[in-house]
């Protein structure tokens, strides 16, 4: 395959204070994969639409036999309907495994450098969470399914952390309904617990109470009135509850809402770069938050932080978008960078207290 | 039984089971507050083991600070004997002790600052370390009593509450509260 110019591929510009220092980064290890990635880029897309040429007429074809073939039939339960449809929809698997071929590339080549670049962390595709983090995080409603995937674990300014897109599913067939799709964020914490406590969106007075009723946690009343309208707190310890949360943590937590990424220019129509629309104009929490809230536990030593989001973080634009613009790439580092913030702003790098 | 029997009854009744479920609620809030302050003695305990272990430590090395070592050792005594204090009165004067013995055990650390052999010692770091520990967790403690007794206070300040919690003996217990030392304004050249 025939790679890119050298010539031909753009340099990077700094636009972000979290963008100091990435030049060097990507003049050494983006730039040289660059025109690969973008030479697979167009072989992947000329097969992509090819068989997309094949897929289309031959799903028509399917669809129309389908329906010819059930009014045929005697049966009352369309399995020959469903034949065709369940042919169909591997077709179109088919005709898209080029792109999800392309997405994986990007990842797999452009996100373990970023990560290195922001600390001692390590990038898995398909790395997955231990169900007993899942659980013993206690932030998550019941589940029976779990599919994960982009797992960045390691340390960030001295703090072990973990964090990956977790989705969430319950019963199975017709019933199977999403229950959690976001991202769960675990960083180690700066003092030790021997209870469990927990931080929730306020969701009203009823809907608190029917939550209280659920669990044998205790509710924590707070101080600060402005962290009281917001959420909700839960421990199994009034004391350690209080112990974690001093009114300087609780206005860290607080200003998780001002928290903004600038994104930078964008140009294309990837769901990252609406992401990346609404935290340059909103800010970060104010996304999480105009969505479902955050929900953070404090168990053994470490914080449990899980965001609900719509769609997926990290990953390519269309397989029709330019690698050479690196606009995915201003994105990775935003979206990477918000959550490295929670870090700073939670001063979970500051070691407040020694242990006894 | 006709309705003119029947009403008044169904009102008694009314009236009765308010009456049982508001007392059992201010009783409820009361042991909250007892409950809260257990938890400030368990830190306060914490505080009165490790202060002994402190004061060998430091005389060894603070000879001049001979007056500040005997206030602490003096609190740490009166403390001590008022940790069985329930009574409103009683716990207020407690609380003072213990007030004043936080504000001396700050005046013993920043003087540790003036003895650089004393500071580096590995047994004072340790102990240092544990006593900061221990006050996190007394300053949560705090916390957690005051909001108890700001919960039994809403609910015995206002009426008709009132008059149950006054009828079944329940009195308001006192916030902990910073004292005068600690409200002042601190001069940084004074510890310079």
């Amino acid at each position: 395959m025939d790679t890119v110019a050298q010539d031909n591929l753009p340099e990077f510009v700094e636009r972000e204070p979290y963008e100091q220092g990435f030049t060097k980064f990507y003049n050494d290890s983006i730039k040289p994969q660059l025109g690969g990635l973008e030479s697979s880029r167009m072989l992947l897309r000329a097969k992509h639409n090819k068989r997309l040429m094949i897929c289309i007429p031959l799903a028509v074809l399917l669809f129309c036999a389908g329906i010819y073939l059930e009014s045929l039939s005697s049966g009352g339960d369309a399995i020959l309907f469903k034949m065709c449809i369940f042919i169909g929809f591997l077709l179109f698997g088919w005709a898209y495994s080029p792109v999800f071929k392309y997405k994986s590339q990007v990842k797999n080549q452009i996100l373990p450098i970023i990560c290195s670049f922001f600390g001692n962390l390590t990038y898995f595709e398909h790395g997955t969470q231990p169900k007993t983090e899942v659980e013993k995080a206690g932030i998550f409603p019941k589940y029976s399914g779990m599919q994960s995937e982009d797992l960045i674990r390691g340390t960030y300014e001295g703090v072990a952390l973990e964090m990956q897109e977790l989705k969430l599913t319950r019963g199975s067939g017709k019933n199977k309904k999403n229950v959690f799709k976001g991202v769960i964020f675990i960083a180690e914490f700066n003092k030790k617990f021997a209870g469990r406590t927990y931080i929730k969106k306020d969701m009203g007075k009823f809907s608190n109470w029917l939550e209280s009723l659920t669990n044998d946690l205790e509710k924590v009343e707070l101080e600060d009135p402005e962290f009281e309208e917001m959420f909700e707190v839960f421990s199994t310890n009034q004391i350690e509850a209080r112990f974690i949360l001093t009114t300087s943590f609780m206005e860290r937590i607080k200003r998780l809402s001002e928290l903004k990424v600038n994104s930078g220019d964008s140009r294309s129509t990837s769901a990252s770069e609406q992401f990346a629309e609404i935290i340059a104009n909103q800010g970060f929490s104010s996304y999480i938050k105009k969505i479902y809230g955050v929900r953070c536990s404090f168990v053994e030593n470490k914080m449990y932080i899980s965001i609900n989001m719509s769609y997926n973080l990290f990953e390519a634009s269309s397989i029709n978008k330019t690698l050479l613009d690196i606009e995915d790439i201003h994105i990775f580092l935003a979206q990477m960078n918000s959550f490295f913030e929670i870090i700073k702003i939670l001063k979970l790098n500051e070691k407040i207290t020694l242990q006894a | 039984m006709t309705p003119i029997t029947i009403i008044p009854i169904a009102a008694l009744a009314v009236v009765l089971l308010w009456f049982y479920s508001t007392y059992v609620s201010i009783v409820r809030k009361r042991n909250k507050v007892k409950e809260s302050l257990s938890g400030i003695d368990v830190q306060l305990k914490k505080r009165h083991d490790l202060i002994p272990n402190i004061l060998e430590i430091a005389k060894k090395f603070m000879e001049h600070e001979k007056g500040l070592l005997e206030a602490v050792t003096r609190l740490r005594t009166q403390a001590i004997s008022l940790e069985q204090a329930t009574d409103a009165k009683s716990v207020t004067e407690r609380l003072q002790t213990e007030g004043l013995l936080q504000e001396q055990m700050g005046k013993l650390m920043v003087s540790v600052e003036s003895y650089p052999e004393l500071k580096s010692n590995q047994n004072m770091v340790q102990a240092q370390q544990s006593y900061n520990e221990v006050e996190e967790q007394l300053a949560a403690a705090r916390r957690y009593y005051n909001s108890s007794v700001r919960v039994l206070d809403d609910s015995i300040d206002i009426f008709p509450v009132s008059m149950v919690a006054s009828m079944v003996g329940v009195q308001k217990f006192p916030y902990f509260e910073a004292t005068a030392e600690d409200k002042k304004e601190v001069n940084a050249s004074d510890h310079l």
